[in-house]
C-alpha cells in the first residue's frame, strides 16, 4: 500500500504536471515557434522541481509521524522535533544529496538501498539534470547546463524519472520503517 | 490562558502541545493526511530564542488556547 504522500504525487501532482506538459506540447508545435513555448517549458521545469520537492517533503513528514507513533506519548514531540530540525528539503532544492541527508536520519544507507535496483543510477542522474535546469531557469542564467536549448523531451524524461524515484523511495522507506517498527508504517 | 480540546483546528489557531513542558505555538499549515491512518498533520510555529522553530504534530497532540503569552 503506498504512502499518502505518494498517492498525492500520483493522483494530484502528476495530473497537474501532465496538464502543463500538454500545454507545452501545444505551444511547441506552433510554427514559427512563439516565445510562449520557451516560457511554458521554463515553467514546466520549475513546476516539476517544485512538485517533486513537495512530494519529498510530505513523504519525509509522513515517515516522521510513522516513527513518532511508535514511541510513548511523552517522547513523540522529541522525535518530531529532532527529525524536522534543520531538514534540508525545507529550504533546498530536491537534490539527491539533500534527500540522502534527510532520509538517512531514519538510520538507513540510501545509496545501498537504491543500488539494489540498477535503474536508480540513471534516475539520480536525471534528478541532477533537473536541478541544474531548474537553477538555469530560476536564476535566468545565460546558458543551459547542457549548452543546448531546453527540450520538452528532456523534461518529460526527468518527470518520468521523478515518478519512478518516488515509487522507489516509498518502497525503500516502507521496508525500512516496517523493520524498525514491526508494523506497516502506512 | 484558556485551553480546550478541539477537532476543528485551523491555520492561525494558537495551540498548546500536549505531553510537553507547556510548549505553545501557532498553527501555520495543515499538511494533509500524513499521520498514522491518514491523521491530519499540523505544522506549528513555536516562538523561542534565539529563533523560532517549527514542529509537525498530530491533532491529538494539540489543544487550542485563546492566546500565546
Amino acid at each position: 500500500m503506498p504512502s499518502n504522500a505518494l498517492l498525492d504525487w500520483q493522483n494530484n501532482r502528476m495530473r497537474r504536471l501532465t496538464e502543463v506538459d500538454a500545454q507545452c506540447g501545444s505551444t511547441s508545435s506552433i510554427v514559427p515557434l512563439p516565445d510562449l513555448a520557451d516560457e511554458n517549458l521554463r515553467g514546466f521545469v520549475v513546476l516539476l522541481s517544485a512538485h517533486f520537492q513537495g512530494f519529498c517533503r510530505g513523504f519525509h513528514s509522513e515517515c516522521i509521524q510513522a516513527v513518532a507513533a511508535g514511541v510513548p506519548a511523552p517522547l513523540r514531540f522529541v522525535v518530531q522535533r529532532q527529525c524536522l530540525a534543520a531538514r534540508e528539503i525545507d529550504k533546498g532544492n530536491p537534490r539527491y544529496d539533500t534527500l540522502k541527508a534527510d532520509f538517512e536520519r531514519f538510520g538507513l544507507d540510501l545509496n545501498a538501498a537504491l543500488a539494489a535496483n540498477p535503474a536508480n543510477a540513471l534516475r539520480i542522474t536525471h534528478l541532477d539534470h533537473l536541478n541544474s535546469a531548474r537553477n538555469y531557469v530560476a536564476h535566468h542564467k545565460a546558458a543551459t547546463p547542457s549548452g543546448g536549448p531546453l527540450a520538452l523531451a528532456d523534461v518529460r524524461t526527468w518527470q518520468s524519472s521523478c515518478n519512478e524515484f518516488a515509487g522507489e523511495q516509498d518502497d525503500i522507506m516502507y521496508n525500512h520503517l516496517r523493520g524498525l517498527l514491526g508494523v506497516a508504517p502506512w | 490562558m484558556l485551553a480546550q480540546k478541539t477537532s476543528e483546528i485551523k491555520r492561525g489557531d494558537h495551540v498548546k502541545i500536549l505531553h510537553t513542558a507547556g510548549v505553545v505555538g501557532r498553527v501555520v499549515a495543515l499538511l494533509g493526511p500524513l499521520g498514522p491512518k491518514g491523521a491530519q498533520v499540523y505544522r506549528v510555529l513555536i516562538q523561542r530564542k534565539p529563533k523560532p522553530a517549527y514542529v509537525e504534530v498530530l491533532g491529538d497532540q494539540l489543544e487550542t488556547v485563546s492566546s500565546v503569552p
